[in-house]
């Protein structure tokens, strides 16, 4: 009796060692970083979203300018060609992720394999989100969350901090090249969702990196920009300057009557 | 390395002067913590360019003191489009109006020949740190529009960081480079805090809230009135 059950204890024991040394044997570092550095613009085999979809890249590109483009995409050379495209293509650069040399061949040796020999990789799959019908419920929400009157769940800032959109109502910030609705035309939803979900953008990369946003937002936002695009409304002008250099105005009258009084 | 230096050392390097400086002076030349007005050569011009700076630069450093201390309040009342743009409008005068009156007290300094000759390398120093404080933020507030948030962000988290002894300069390093001249220009105005006029700051007239009125009569017309 016994024995029996050290026999069955020896042979489960045995069966998880095996199984652990398996997993860790499938684990791929170079995917694994794949998925947290790259996964948020970029698939393989999924299709172009943020960025290209990387399925045969290494064929068409070199490891020297995969690396270059991996660890310093800033300092690429201003005129390399391939770079101008992807920037006129997609709208802006890539950011500077802090990709190590070593984790870059990583990511590089995997991509080489096929991405793994999946046919999708990095990007959700397809019925994971499905496309967001717009409703005015949901631009309302997006609004809400893009101008900071509904504050993210998380407390990252509001999108209007630095973003513009092309919609009536809403002026936003400039200190970001990018309109969203521009951005969404160039990116498309899923490449929006892929940003969105990874925030990888240098300025933004600190502020939303234990502040991501919900899928809720993320959908909420998709709408908004969605609905910006298609109709295709221009800025709102900011009146902003005027109304400052007004109440300059104002200030200096109210310092020259202040002047008069105490004369 | 230079934003490590800039914005990591520099910072408490600046705040290491002006305390140890400030209180340093302070028991050397108690009485030098002062403005060292100079009212009294030439008083014409500088009514124009003193209460226009004193309004403008309290009230926009009490506006950036705020966001610093009270986060989460700055960030409500700017939760509204309507309110945002009134604030940044708000900040936007009064940025001029403080300009308008720095301005006005360099043209006064260099041109008054009585304010020229009381006037140090310091003083000409000093009114260049703060026109270039106030240049850049005028730049900032007009070119990287709604400053007031994005400060709430990326500036105040840094200054966070840095209150913490833990400077994190992540939120600095990808930000353009007027916003980082103005950061490191405020810095410096505080290490500068101890050997300019600067020190006046802390010796603010609060007890004039409630000391018994004074009344000031002229024995005779003041000439040139």
């Amino acid at each position: 009796m016994a024995r029996g059950i050290l026999r069955t204890a020896v042979s489960r024991a045995c069966l998880v060692l095996v199984l652990s040394i398996a997993a860790h044997a499938y684990g791929d570092p170079g995917k694994d970083l794949f998925d947290k550095q790259c996964s948020g613009c970029h698939t393989v085999g999924g299709g172009d979203s943020g960025g290209p979809d990387l399925k045969g890249v290494t064929d068409r590109r070199s490891e020297e300018w995969l690396e270059s483009i991996i660890i310093h995409p800033d300092t690429m050379a201003a005129t390399d060609p391939a770079r101008k495209e992807l920037i006129k293509k997609y709208g802006y650069e890539m950011p500077t992720l802090g990709i190590s040399h070593d984790d870059a061949i990583k990511i590089i040796t995997w991509l080489k394999g096929g991405g793994g020999g999946a046919a999708q990789a990095g990007a959700p799959p397809a019925d994971e989100h499905p496309e967001v019908v717009v409703t005015p419920a949901l631009v309302a929400k997006g609004k809400a969350l893009f101008t900071g009157q509904k504050p993210l769940a998380n407390g990252g800032a509001p999108c209007i901090a630095c973003h513009r959109i092309s919609t009536p109502g809403i002026t936003g910030g400039n200190l970001a090249v990018s309109n969203l609705s521009a951005s969404y035309q160039k990116m498309g939803e899923k490449g929006m969702r892929g940003a969105l979900k990874a925030l990888k953008f240098p300025t933004m990369k600190k502020i939303y990196e234990n502040r991501p946003l919900t899928d809720d937002e993320v959908t909420s936002l998709i709408a908004l920009y969605k609905d910006a695009a298609l109709t295709k409304s221009t800025p709102s002008a900011s009146f902003f300057p005027a109304y400052g250099a007004g109440t300059f105005v104002v200030f200096l009258v109210g310092l020259t009557l202040y002047k008069r009084r105490t004369r | 390395m230079t934003d490590y230096l800039f914005f990591a050392v520099f910072p408490y390097v600046a705040l290491a002067v002006a305390v140890g400086g400030g209180v340093y002076r302070y028991s050397r030349e108690r009485f030098s913590f002062s403005s060292l007005s100079s009212q009294f050569l030439d008083n014409r011009v500088l009514f124009w360019g003193s209460v226009a700076w004193h309004y403008g630069i309290v009230l926009i450093l009490l506006a950036h003191l705020v966001a610093l201390l009270f986060p989460g309040f700055w960030g409500r009342l700017l939760g509204d489009p309507l309110r945002l743009a009134a604030i940044e409008a708000t900040g936007l005068a009064l940025g001029l109006f403080t300009l308008a009156g720095l301005v006005v007290l360099l043209l006064r300094r260099i041109a008054s020949p009585k304010a020229w000759a009381v006037a140090t390398v310091m003083d000409l120093l000093l009114l260049a740190a703060l026109l270039l404080q106030v240049a850049t933020g005028l730049y900032n507030a007009l070119v990287y529009r709604w400053g007031s948030l994005w400060y709430l962000s990326l500036a105040v988290p840094w200054l966070h960081s840095l209150a913490c002894l833990n400077p994190d300069i992540k939120y600095i390093v990808p930000l353009p480079l007027m916003i980082k001249v103005h950061l490191v220009n405020a810095f410096l105005l505080l290490l500068l805090f101890p050997v300019t006029r600067l020190v006046h700051i802390v010796s603010i007239p609060i007890s004039y809230l409630w000391r018994p009125w004074q009344v000031a009569v002229w024995n005779k017309r003041p000439i040139g009135s």
